[in-house]
Order: structure tokens, then C-alpha cells, then sequence
């Protein structure tokens, strides 16, 4: 049982380390494809420079060497951590990243944890209740999805910045100024968030288990909370997985509408002025995100569904 | 009706006055008038109209009754989970004195699981299957504060031991999934008593097991009436309740038909419904004998009518019965009847003309069953001579089909052999040293409970799943076994036919039911055009279908009309051998006859063999001309059926058959 179960383990770590020189060589291929010389990109359209200077560039980065070492170079580099330097801003990408990545973490993370709370409470307040009160979770489950997170950060700011002074403008100096930019990215999630929890909390309480804990003389609510959240909760937290994955890009908006320091900004910059290496490290981080993310919802259901168990030794 | 005399079906003494009798006199259950219904107006269904009981403390009322009939929400109604859109009045509808009507949400919490328990079907999903036993029992004694927090450990292995599980401390620790059928059902039941109920309502609480599990919980609750509980059982089973009942209601689309001691219901049925009911219980009938009696099916009914509702489907109905409702009157003590026509005890309903819906080709098909009854009378002489029911068979024998012998054999399978591997990593003999012949044209039943090979050995015959060891011969051909190529099998696949227990999960659901018979109409190479659609036309004519279902989907129709597609499909290609894996275990008992006699008319009319998969030894007793028994994938008796049903060898045999409530 034992080396079943760790032989499971490795499975995934395995299928994990897949996912991320998947994601290295998508990056790398990407730097490849894009058009133009690697040198004039490196110095940008308005440089002067000689073509000596531009042959001497050229080998210093290698660029003259044949693709498949360069790609062995790459990949060796991102093992060891180095992820390269930076055309534009002199330093290493590992160090832009670094220092940029802690308040967009903070913000997803935010996001998030404030979606799930959101979903959860429209959900069980809404699931197999009056149809009013269903229709109505829905219709703003459907609003908040189909908005932007970009221009619910703009109402927001106007609402609570500009009119009422609640909340700070801009910055990200206090868990004050997380509050409105995490809303307007959760608002989105929570909708999505929202619909999947209801419709697995409506089939869970169809379940004749449902009816047996009701007989047992539990209430509406009490059923919902203790029984059916738990069968609801697994393709929830697929979703929330997934979803975790795909926030970066929502992200980058949030932050420039709130003039947040993060990712985004960095994101914006290196792609305006192709910093490849930049580029190519946010990648490598989105992929190390959603590996790890994934292995955390792998991980989470297995708890809450012990049936699993078995499979995911299996699998 | 309280006062039921006992007729012997329940060998246990008559409940004991428990030791507060004073108190105890007062927790009776008192029905009447009652009526539910659901949906607005305008588009009201009525699903109880007028039912009245009463159940005193230690007794057992069983409410009978098809899919439909009221029986569930009857029951669901009092303990007050008929749902929000229900709407519930009656005159009286009290337990122990309080009135049931008027509770509010949080003294219906209190009723619910304290005083009324309520006992589903399958524990595999009736208990939560992501918690544990343990979690299950203890949110019922936590709920009522039954014993304080640091007792309830001790209680919830008092209560597993109290209901007959074994090593309670372990199988507390486990989920449904973990325990076998009877044991969970069990934990089902310690859930429910928990908290102490003076009432249980047990909803068809055995209808997922094996037989001989089913007496084992029935005994179990038979042991919890004797400890001074009432209880309401609700099953569609004649058998199960006679084992438990004082009381039996029969009910037909909301109201009370007939009711009585299980001696006078079951014995000397007056109302012609559950005369019919009766009829249609397979093991009460020899071969060859025709089960269904009614002459429409349940869908084409006008329940709502002021007439009797069972009227569209009585032969005895009159204009009275079709313009004014006969309520219930007094048939004998004790025995109360709903009929304009109360059919006397021995009248026999056999002698009514014949169902007329026939299939079109039925001159055929007639000529074909004449012979099929003959020719089983013929082969098994000696033992079939004692039924007269098969001896009653109509037209005289027809010598060239009599004459076949074993020589012909279409099916061959020579010990067969699967494993599979468990989740645990161990392996499982699934099916060992498997043998037997099959006869063109021939039934054989393959009997067992769940786990014993029946479905691993039909999935090898029909080559989809190849065995470990042994070979399936068909036609003379090497059809199934290590090496054996599909491609070898294709040009023949159409010959073997299978039909399954569920056909929902076999039909896909957006497909009309012209396309899905026309799907295998295509498979037998009639060309697309109006030559296909007259041929499903024919088919489902031939399986007693209208062509107006030609355009509804599969969840449109009933479980019964959902199997007769199921055999349109098979029949299309004009099989040799038809693959039944429980065909009828999920239909109600006269939708289940209707069914029977339908695969009896196609196998003599097309001279079909067939392996016909059950649990269910009534229905096997029935339809087979040789009967296999299998347990834990292992053959432990074959023979002639009247053979091995009525002298059985084997003490397996025996279990099943007196768990069956079948006597050799």
C-alpha cells in the first residue's frame, strides 16, 4: 500500500516537472519564432550601434551558437535558478521577478479566498430554496462574470476612492489598499465560483442521502453545510484550480486600474519592449503556478473525498 | 383495523405491552383523510387522495403498491419531507397525539429522527458515502442530545452491535463504500433507531439486496417492532411484506384499493388490482403461463377521473366503475375492499379474453408460442407433468420443434475463467471453471447474488471481455478466448444481442426512439429511406409498441416501454441468441410480466435462445429451460429447472430458494 501510494506520488511530481519544461521550451521556442534579429531586439530600434558591436553582443550571448546548445544552455540555466538578464533594466530577470511578485501573490491570493467566501455564501444561502431567491443569486452571478475585472475596478475606485473615501486610490502600502483591487478581481471568480458550487449543491441535495439527514432531523441549512458542501466542494475546487491558472492575466489589469506595484506592471513593460528573458521568466512562473496549484487541488480533493483514495493511488 | 387477527405469517408473539404501556398506548400513528398534492393550480397532480390508517405501537403496516400508486409520498408526508411544493391536508394526521399538520420548522427537527425515523433504500448513497458510519450514527444522537458528547463513541458502537454488525468498532471507522450491502443497510438502520423513534417508516428498505440478506434486515426490523416500535413499510414486494406485515394496504394511484391481514390480501385478494398483482409475481407460475392480465398499460390512464381509477385497466370494468369511485367497504372482519366488483377468492381471472393488444404478426407469433408451450411441456415431461398450469397450455405439440436435442447446441462455454484486480491490489476470481450448453432456441437462467459472475460471464459471451481461460464456442466457431481476434467475431456480432437492466444508460438520450431502433435496423443492412423507417415501424409494432412513440426520447417514455425498445434493437438483426442481464429487475411487477410474457412471445416466435440473467429465481423459475447457479464466480449447481428448483442439491440453492420465499 505503502509503495502504491508513493509510487502514485512520484507519478505526479513526475507529470509536474513535465508541465514545467513544457513551459520552458514553449518559452524558449517563443523567443525563437519571434521575428527579427535577437541582437536589434536586445538593443532595441533605436540603437546606432556598429556591426561590430552587434557580433561582439552576439557572442556574448551565444547567439551564434547552434539552436540545440543554446536550448541546452536554457534549460540547464533555469535548473540552477538563472533565468537570464534582463535587456532593458541591467538586472537579473530572477531578481524583477522577485521583487515585483509578493503583491500580486498577495492580491490573487486575496482574490481568491474572498471568491470562494462570496461563491460559498450566495451558494448555500440560494441552494434548493425558493426559485425568487435562486433566479436572483443567478442573475448577479451572471452580471458579475460577464463584467470585466478591470471595469468593476474602475466602479469600484469611483464608488468608494473618489466619492466616498473609504479606501485608498492607489498603492500598496496596507491590507487597506488590497481591499478593492481583490474585490474586482474576486467579483468575476465569484460568479463563476458561485454557479458551480449552487449546481453541485442542488445535486447533492437531491441525493437520497440528503433526505436520510433531513429525517435524522437536521435543518435545510444544516444539511447543506455539513453534507452536501463536501460533494460540492470537489469540482469547485477544480475549478478554483483552473481558475487560479488563468488569474495572472486578470491580474495585470487589476494592477495598472489600481497603480498596484506586481507582476503586472513588469508584465507590461517587458512585453512593450520585448525583453525576452523577462518575458520568458513570467512564463516559467505562471507554469510553476498552475503545477503547484494543481498538485494542491489533486492533494485538497483526495481529503475531501476519500473515495479517491484509491484511484489517485492508482492513476 | 387496529384489531388484525394473526393468520401465522409471523411466527413472533404479538407485540408485549413495553414497560411504560400507559404512555406507549399513545404513540399511535393516525392517518386520515389525507391528501397530497403538488404543482399549482390548474396543473395539480394529486398524488394521495383520502388515504386514512392508523398503526398502534409494536404493529407493522405495509402500504403496497407500483411506482407511482402514492405508497412513497405517503410516507414521506409524515414525517414531513414531502417537499416544499407539496400541498398536504387531512382531517388527522397525528402521532402519539400531536398533530402533524401544524409544526413549525424547528418542532418538526424534533420529531424528525426523535420520534419518527425514516429507513431508505440503498444505504450506498441513503447514507452519506463521504463520511464515515460512525459521523452517520452520531449526527442523529448529537441532533437530539440522546446521550452526553462524551458517551456517544460508546452509544454508536452499542447501536452497531445492537443491529447485528460485527467487530463495531472497525466498521464505525469505515464508509458505505467499504461494507457490503446488508451491513450498510444496517448502519442505515442503527442511524435511524439512534435517537429512539416510536415510529419507523421504512421506504422499499430491502429492495437493493440479495435475498438472503433481504430476511436478515427484515428480521432485524421485524426484532425492532417486537421492542415496542411501530412500523410503516413501503415496498412494491409481496414477498417482503408478508414476511413482516400485520397489516397490508394495497395502494392504486393515490387511494387505498384494499386492505387486510396478509392472510386476506394476500390469500383471498377481492379487489381485481391486487389480484393482478399477485398474478403477475413470476414464481407463483409455471412456464409457459402468461403473467400480465391488464389490458393498458399505466401511461394512457385517466387517473383523475371521477370513476375508479383502476377502471381503464380492469377487465371487469363497467359504466359505474368509469363514472363514480367506490370506496372502501367492509369484504369480511377486518377486510376492507374498493370495488364495484369485489372478485370472490376463487374466481379465476384466467378465464377473462385475452390482453387485445397483440403485436401485428401475431399469427405467427400465436402459432410459435403454442409450440414453445408444448415443446417445454414435451422435453421436461416427468417434472413438468405435475403443473397444471403448463399442462393448460393452448394447441396441441409440435413434433419437429419437440424433437430437437441437445446435439444442437448454438452456445458452448468451456470453463471459463476471469480475474480482475482489486483496488487493494489483490486479485479477484471473478468467474471459475465456467461450463455449460446452449441450445438453439432454449432459455437458460444464470442465477446468483451480486458478486457471483453472472454479469462477468454474460460480458464473456457476448466477447466483451475476454476470459483468462476456457473458450466460448459459437455456432460451432471458436467466438471467445485467448487469441480469439474481434475481427474474427464482426461478421457475426450481429447474431448475439444483448439486453440490459437499465436501457437508459444504454440509449443515448438526445436520440429519438426512430433512431435508436433504426440504428440497428441499419446494423442488419436495410437501406436508409422509407424501407428502414417501415421496418421500425414493424418492429415496434412487434414488441407491442404505437408508432406515436416514434418521435419521443428515451426519458419521455416508462421503464416498461424503455425495455420494449430495448428488445425492438435486439430483434433487429434477427439474432440467433439473445444476452439478457437482468432485464426486468428495475420494472414493476406487472410492467415486469408484461415484459416476460413480450420475451416469450419473441423467443418462440424468432426462435431465439436465451441466457437470461437474475437475481431474481421467480423470474429465472420462469422463463428458464435449464438453470445454473453460480456463487462467488464458481458454478455450484446446474440442471433441468424444475430439477434444481424444485429438489435443489446444493445448500446455496436451497438458502436462495427459502430466502426467496419459494418452496421446493
Amino acid at each position: 500500500m505503502i509503495v502504491r501510494l508513493l509510487s502514485g506520488v512520484a507519478k505526479r511530481l513526475l507529470a509536474a516537472v513535465v508541465v514545467m519544461v513544457g513551459a520552458a521550451t514553449l518559452a524558449f521556442g517563443a523567443l525563437h519564432l519571434i521575428p527579427g534579429d535577437q541582437v536589434s531586439i536586445l538593443l532595441g530600434p533605436n540603437s546606432a550601434a556598429s556591426p561590430e558591436v552587434r557580433a561582439q553582443i552576439r557572442s556574448d550571448y551565444g547567439f551564434d551558437r547552434p539552436l540545440v546548445v543554446q536550448y541546452a544552455q536554457y534549460l540547464s540555466n533555469v535548473v540552477r535558478g538563472r533565468l537570464g538578464e534582463s535587456y532593458q533594466q541591467n538586472q537579473p530577470v530572477s531578481a524583477l521577478i522577485g521583487g515585483q511578485v509578493w503583491p500580486t501573490l498577495q492580491l490573487a491570493a486575496a482574490a481568491l479566498g474572498l471568491a470562494l467566501v462570496i461563491a460559498a455564501v450566495s451558494a448555500v444561502a440560494t441552494a434548493g430554496r425558493r426559485p425568487a431567491w435562486r433566479s436572483l443569486a443567478s442573475a448577479w452571478e451572471l452580471v458579475a462574470v460577464s463584467t470585466p475585472a478591470f471595469w468593476t475596478g474602475l466602479l469600484l475606485l469611483t464608488a468608494f476612492s473618489f466619492q466616498l473615501h473609504v479606501f485608498p486610490v492607489a498603492g500598496a502600502q496596507d491590507l487597506r489598499s488590497l481591499v478593492l483591487p481583490a474585490l474586482a478581481l474576486a467579483l468575476s471568480l465569484a460568479g463563476v465560483l458561485g454557479q458551480v458550487l449552487r449546481e453541485g449543491l442542488e445535486t447533492a441535495l437531491r441525493q437520497p442521502f440528503a433526505t436520510t439527514a433531513r429525517a435524522r432531523g437536521l435543518s435545510q441549512l444544516a444539511v447543506t453545510t455539513r453534507h452536501a458542501f463536501r460533494h460540492a466542494a470537489v469540482p469547485l475546487l477544480t475549478l478554483a484550480g483552473w481558475l487560479t491558472g488563468t488569474l495572472v492575466g486578470g491580474v495585470v489589469a487589476v494592477e495598472t486600474v489600481f497603480g498596484r506595484p506586481g507582476i503586472g506592471a513588469l508584465i507590461l513593460l517587458a512585453v512593450s519592449t520585448k525583453d525576452m528573458p523577462v518575458v520568458m521568466g513570467i512564463v516559467l512562473l505562471c507554469g510553476l503556478i498552475f503545477v503547484v496549484t494543481s498538485l494542491l487541488v489533486d492533494l485538497l480533493a483526495v481529503v475531501v473525498d476519500p473515495r479517491l483514495r484509491a484511484e489517485a493511488v492508482a492513476v | 383495523m387496529t384489531t388484525t387477527e394473526d393468520d401465522g405469517r409471523r411466527t413472533r408473539p404479538a407485540p408485549r405491552p413495553h414497560p411504560d404501556a400507559g404512555a406507549d398506548q399513545d404513540q399511535r400513528l393516525v392517518v386520515d383523510g389525507l391528501e397530497v398534492s403538488f404543482g399549482q393550480r390548474g396543473r395539480q397532480v394529486h398524488a394521495v387522495r383520502g388515504v386514512s390508517f392508523t398503526i398502534d405501537p409494536g404493529r407493522t403496516l405495509a402500504l403496497v403498491g407500483e411506482s407511482g400508486s402514492g405508497k412513497s409520498v405517503t410516507a414521506r408526508t409524515i414525517i414531513g419531507l414531502a417537499g416544499d411544493r407539496a400541498n398536504v391536508t387531512a382531517r388527522d394526521l397525528s402521532f402519539g397525539g400531536q398533530d402533524l399538520t401544524a409544526l413549525s420548522p424547528a418542532q418538526w427537527r424534533a420529531v424528525r429522527g426523535g420520534r419518527i425515523a425514516l429507513i431508505l433504500q440503498d444505504a450506498l448513497v441513503s447514507l452519506d458515502p463521504l463520511r464515515t458510519v460512525r459521523a452517520e450514527i452520531a449526527e442523529t444522537l448529537r441532533t437530539h442530545r440522546t446521550v452526553p458528547r462524551a458517551q456517544i463513541d460508546e452509544r454508536v458502537h452499542s447501536l452497531l452491535a445492537e443491529v447485528g454488525i460485527p467487530d463495531p468498532h472497525r466498521r464505525a471507522r469505515q464508509r458505505p463504500h467499504e461494507l457490503s450491502g446488508g451491513l450498510r443497510q444496517r448502519a442505515l438502520i442503527a442511524s435511524a433507531i439512534a435517537a429512539g423513534p416510536r415510529l419507523l417508516i421504512a421506504d422499499e428498505p430491502t429492495t437493493a439486496l440479495d435475498v438472503t440478506v433481504q430476511v436478515q434486515v427484515l428480521d432485524l426490523l421485524g426484532r425492532l417492532t417486537d421492542a415496542g416500535s411501530s412500523l410503516l413499510l413501503i415496498s412494491h414486494d409481496l414477498a417482503v411484506v408478508a414476511r413482516l406485515a400485520d397489516e397490508i394496504a394495497v395502494m392504486y394511484a393515490g387511494l387505498i384499493v384494499e386492505r387486510g391481514t396478509p392472510g386476506q390480501v394476500l390469500d383471498e385478494p377481492h379487489h381485481p388490482y391486487t389480484r393482478a398483482l399477485i398474478d403477475a409475481v413470476p414464481s407463483l407460475h409455471a412456464r409457459g403461463t402468461r403473467l400480465s392480465t391488464t389490458a393498458a398499460t399505466g401511461s394512457d390512464l385517466d387517473l383523475a377521473g371521477p370513476g375508479c381509477p383502476y377502471a381503464a385497466r380492469c377487465r371487469l370494468a363497467d359504466d359505474r366503475c368509469r363514472t363514480l369511485r367506490p370506496a372502501l367497504a367492509e369484504a369480511g372482519p377486518g377486510h376492507q375492499v374498493a370495488c364495484w366488483h369485489p372478485v370472490s377468492a376463487d374466481a379465476p381471472l384466467v378465464l377473462l379474453p385475452p390482453a387485445p393488444r397483440r403485436p401485428a404478426g401475431s399469427d405467427v407469433i400465436a402459432a410459435g408460442e403454442a409450440a414453445a408451450i408444448s415443446e417445454a411441456v414435451a422435453v421436461s415431461g416427468t417434472v413438468r407433468g405435475d403443473s397444471p398450469r403448463a399442462l393448460a397450455g393452448p394447441g396441441p405439440a409440435e413434433p419437429a420443434r419437440a424433437g430437437r436435442d441437445e446435439s444442437d447446441v448454438l452456445l458452448r462455454v468451456d470453463g471459463l475463467g476471469k480475474r480482475f484486480r482489486a483496488p487493494d491490489g489483490t486479485w479477484h476470481e471473478a468467474a471459475r471453471d465456467v461450463t455449460f450448453a446452449l441450445p438453439a432456441g432454449r432459455t437458460l437462467g444464470l442465477v446468483g447474488e451480486s458478486g457471483s459472475g453472472k454479469t462477468t460471464t454474460a460480458r464473456m459471451v457476448l466477447g466483451a471481455l475476454e476470459p483468462d481461460e476456457g473458450t466460448v464456442w459459437f455456432a460451432g466457431q471458436r467466438w471467445n478466448g485467448q487469441g480469439v481476434a474481434e475481427k474474427s467475431r464482426r461478421p457475426h456480432r450481429r447474431r448475439v444481442q444483448a439486453v440490459y437492466q437499465d436501457p437508459l444508460g444504454s440509449f443515448d438520450p438526445r436520440f429519438t426512439v426512430e433512431r435508436l431502433v433504426a440504428e440497428a435496423v441499419a446494423v442488419a443492412g436495410v437501406p436508409r429511406g422509407p424501407a428502414r423507417r417501415a421496418r421500425v415501424v414493424d418492429l415496434l409494432d412487434t414488441v407491442g409498441l404505437s408508432a406515436r412513440l416514434l418521435d419521443r426520447r428515451p426519458l419521455e417514455l416508462s421503464g416498461g416501454q424503455r425495455q420494449r425498445v430495448a428488445l425492438a434493437r435486439a430483434i433487429a438483426p434477427e439474432p440467433d441468441l439473445l444476452v439478457c442481464d437482468e432485464p426486468v429487475s428495475a420494472l414493476d411487477v406487472s410492467i415486469q410480466a408484461q415484459i416476460l410474457d413480450l420475451l416469450a412471445d419473441l423467443q418462440a416466435g424468432f426462435g431465439l435462445a436465451v441466457l437470461f440473467i437474475s437475481h431474481d429465481l421467480g423470474v429465472i423459475r420462469h422463463v428458464s429451460d435449464r438453470v445454473l447457479v453460480m456463487k462467488d464466480g464458481r458454478t455450484v449447481e446446474a440442471g433441468e429447472a424444475e430439477q434444481v428448483l424444485t429438489a435443489p442439491a446444493h445448500d446455496y440453492t436451497r438458502t436462495l430458494l427459502a430466502s426467496a420465499g419459494i418452496r421446493p
